[in-house]
């Protein structure tokens, strides 16, 4: 309400002006207090070249002097901004707005327009007036009773209509550009980009809407890195107002990879463009290892161990933990290549129970994790789901969830071995498998026991209440049994050929069986050779 | 006779001994009909049927619903009044992966309620490709009683063996004594037990009920590992078919199908 107040308000004090060179756009509230980045637009309205010398510019009412002989050609642009090359590392425009390397031009992002002039001058955020004289008539006008939000400058409706409105650029100014509040004929414009995450694909989306006064049609979509474009996307006819979605696959190298989007060249350039971070094909290089979400006894702290797979430091500042119901944990601090960290609820009480360990750290708000069910994201950065893990209990005795580190791209995961987990070391646990199947691997399947050869059976099970395992002959006698109703069992055991009772066994077939209450039991058959 | 002995001494030197499966390993617990005479028991039993016959069998069986476990048969018998001679074939297992190829010589000599049996078996065993295959041979011996309606065998199996390599196991001499007792003529009750070094002995009883001529029922039950069994029987002509399971409690199911025929011969 405030705003639009003060729009109408700043509207009504605009006085309408002829086409000629005109106040087009002014920056009055700077970015992040840097007052050097305060800046005025002038515009050749007309049809003529225009001598910038017979104009004069007062800021609430003091003239500024600008360089004379500056001759604006028909449609160009000129910026007059406080200071345009930085010193001493002061922000400057071409720091900002540029390449920051004290030369003007040399870059795309600085060739839209002549160099800018510099001048002595300031906008007052509070309220001001800025007026272009020629021959001593006002030929434009601007008063305002508030500066804008943080870096939005003020932009001019057009060279007929001189009512001054926020820039509804992405970027907030439109410096050497036509204005973003200025209907064009043929404007498609990237509102939006996102990424999204479908069966462990990547794909990035953009929102194409047409914000011209004409409908669009043969234009195209091209995204790409700063040097290739990888992928380009045809968009449909387009009426004015309408919006389009575009989809790209991405499979781009490494952890993450900057792109570029690009629409067809348009009447207003600005919002042709959108840069964004998106994920690789090597993506996550943060991942979660382990959980701890029921502590007991004398730990009292809940954590969460996150490691690092990717061979570089990555700073998990901006870095998120969610929780199935949307709470959110802010993280912090870096974790350093193939090293783990763990995020602690209580630092001191972690430490009283699990000495000698390092890369801690305690987030500044900690989100109680559910012993029951409870999903558990992590979202880096740039707001992509970086992982995620998803448990319907949690362990009693201080058992934590953890995964299983030798086999990432399966998310294995798993009960651990041991009371306490292995925060900061590296897992141990019975694995347990989501989709309610037992996988069990036997290698090899044929062995000699004579020869001190042994088979080593893998399992991957269910998280149940027990297990049973053993060994049968053929005529359905026991042989072996490994486990009888037992509620933890270890992932991998090894068996020698022998009995329970210690005798050898002939050479045969057998039959091991291995059940997990509740699931469909497997059998399997092991050789023995000699 | 001479003839045959030396068929057998032959034999012995190449053959091993080993688990031949019939039907009646599923519904009847492993209980052998000792009254009638069939392809598969004459292997293992000695026979006291009179007359001038052949009988072939052929049957399959998959133990606890595990392929590695199938079993094929088929087996013969050429009985001559008091003599009764007998060869079958079977493959255990599945090739490439391990595999039993099974051939089983048997003879028998029936005095009047009495007779006397010897049997040789052999065995070759396959494994993957990266193991050589072994061969092994035993010998085994039985004998039957006839008390009026009650039939008593003994059979001692592996009773002479060769071991497979310098260093593996022989196999465990087994004693089985097998009983049946003809109720009427629709009722047999069958009884077993098997003693083996080291393992439990194990007994299983079983029932054969004749619904009529043509058809039979069975039910069983074995001790170790708790099994029960059941199956049934009908006869086309001289085609006899026999389907039969049986159920562990862990394991599960097991099932045979087997096919009889019977040629009798002029006398």
């Amino acid at each position: 309400m405030k705003n639009i107040l003060f729009i109408i308000i700043v509207g009504l004090l605009c006085t309408k002006a002829s086409a000629e060179i005109i106040v087009n756009e002014l920056l009055i509230n700077e970015p992040e207090a840097y007052r050097n980045l305060e800046w005025i637009e002038l515009y050749n309205s007309s049809n003529f070249a225009e001598d910038l010398n017979e104009y004069e510019l007062f800021i609430d009412g003091d003239i500024v002097f600008l360089s004379p002989q500056i001759v604006m050609q028909p449609g160009e642009y000129i910026i007059i901004c406080r200071k345009l090359f930085s010193e001493n590392n002061q922000v400057a425009y071409e720091m900002w707005y540029g390449n920051n390397n004290g030369i003007w031009g040399d870059t795309s992002s600085e060739r839209f327009c002549r160099q800018p002039l510099e001048a002595d001058f300031s906008l007052i955020n509070t309220h001001g007036n800025i007026s272009l004289l020629k021959n001593n008539n006002t030929v434009s006008n601007f008063n305002w009773t508030n500066g804008g939000e943080d870096g939005i400058s003020f932009e001019r409706l057009n060279q007929y209509d001189s009512l001054f409105l926020p820039s509804i650029d992405v970027s907030g100014v439109t410096p050497g550009f036509i204005n973003s509040i200025t209907s064009v004929d043929f404007d498609l414009a990237i509102d939006s980009s996102w990424v999204i995450n479908e069966n462990d694909q990547f794909y990035l989306l953009a929102n194409v809407s047409n914000k011209g006064l004409l409908p669009v049609e043969y234009s195209s979509l091209f995204v790409g890195t700063s040097t290739d474009t990888s992928a380009f996307a045809s968009i449909p006819l387009l009426n004015s107002g309408e919006i389009y979605t575009v989809e790209f696959c991405l499979e781009l190298p490494g952890y993450y990879a900057d792109v570029v989007l690009n629409l067809s060249i348009d009447d207003r350039h600005t919002n042709n463009q959108y840069f964004m971070t998106v994920p690789g094909v090597s993506y996550p290089p943060v991942i979660l290892s382990e959980i701890l979400a029921n502590p007991s006894g004398t730990l009292n702290s809940e954590w969460i161990e996150l490691i690092n797979i990717s061979d570089s430091l990555i700073s998990l500042d901006n870095w998120q933990i969610i929780d199935a119901v949307g709470n959110v944990m802010s993280l912090s601090g870096i974790i350093e290549s193939n090293e783990y960290l763990v995020l602690v609820e209580d630092k001191f009480d972690f430490e009283n129970y699990y000495n000698n360990l390092s890369s801690i750290i305690e987030p500044d708000s900690w989100t109680t994790l559910n012993n029951s069910s409870e999903t558990i994201i992590l979202v880096d950065n740039f707001g992509i789901i970086s992982d995620n893990f998803e448990y319907e209990n949690s362990f009693a005795e201080n058992h934590s969830w953890s995964r299983d580190e030798n086999n990432l791209a399966e998310k294995i995961w798993g009960q651990s071995v041991n009371s306490g987990g292995t925060p900061g070391c590296e897992n141990e646990l019975y694995p347990v498998q989501s989709n309610n199947t037992n996988i069990v691997t036997i290698t090899p399947t044929h062995f000699s026991p004579p020869n001190n050869e042994f088979v080593s059976i893998v399992i991957q099970a269910v998280n149940v209440e027990n297990y049973t395992a053993r060994i049968y002959d053929k005529l359905g006698r026991v042989v072996k049994t490994f486990f009888e109703k037992q509620a933890f069992i270890p992932s991998e055991f090894n068996w020698d050929g022998l009995t329970d009772s210690g005798h050898k066994i002939p050479v045969g077939v057998y039959l091991f069986y291995f059940e997990a209450e509740g699931t469909k039991p497997i059998k399997k058959p092991i050789v023995i050779t000699r | 006779m001479k003839y045959l002995l030396v068929i057998f001494l032959f034999c012995a030197v190449t053959l091993r001994g080993a688990d031949y499966s019939y039907f009646s390993d599923e519904g009847l617990s492993g209980n052998i009909i000792l009254s009638d005479m069939t392809a598969a028991s004459c292997l293992s039993v000695s026979s006291l049927s009179n007359g001038k016959k052949i009988l072939f069998q052929s049957g399959f069986n998959r133990k606890f619903d595990f392929e590695y476990f199938d079993n094929l048969y088929i087996a013969s018998v050429y009985k001559n009044n008091k003599t009764t001679i007998g060869v079958g074939l079977a493959q255990f297992g599945k090739i490439d992966f391990y595999s039993e190829q099974i051939l089983k010589l048997s003879a028998s000599f029936a005095f009047n309620n009495k007779s006397f049996g010897i049997n040789f078996s052999g065995v070759q065993f396959g494994f993957n490709d990266n193991y050589s295959n072994l061969r092994q041979t035993t010998i085994g011996i039985s004998s039957l009683i006839k008390f009026n309606n009650f039939y008593i065998a003994e059979v001692i199996d592996d009773l002479i063996s060769s071991r497979l390599t310098p260093y593996s196991l022989k196999p465990n001499v087994k004693f089985t004594t097998l009983s049946e007792l003809m109720i009427k003529n629709n009722l047999s009750l069958l009884g077993r037990v098997t003693f083996e070094k080291n393992e439990k002995p194990i007994f299983s009883f079983a029932e054969i009920i004749k619904l009529n001529m043509l058809s039979n029922i069975y039910l069983s039950a074995i001790t170790y590992p708790l099994k029960y069994g059941g199956g049934l029987s009908y006869k086309f002509n001289k085609l006899n078919i026999v389907y039969s399971f049986s159920y562990q409690e862990i394991l599960g199911f097991s099932y045979s199908i087997a096919f009889d025929y019977t040629l009798l011969l002029r006398k």
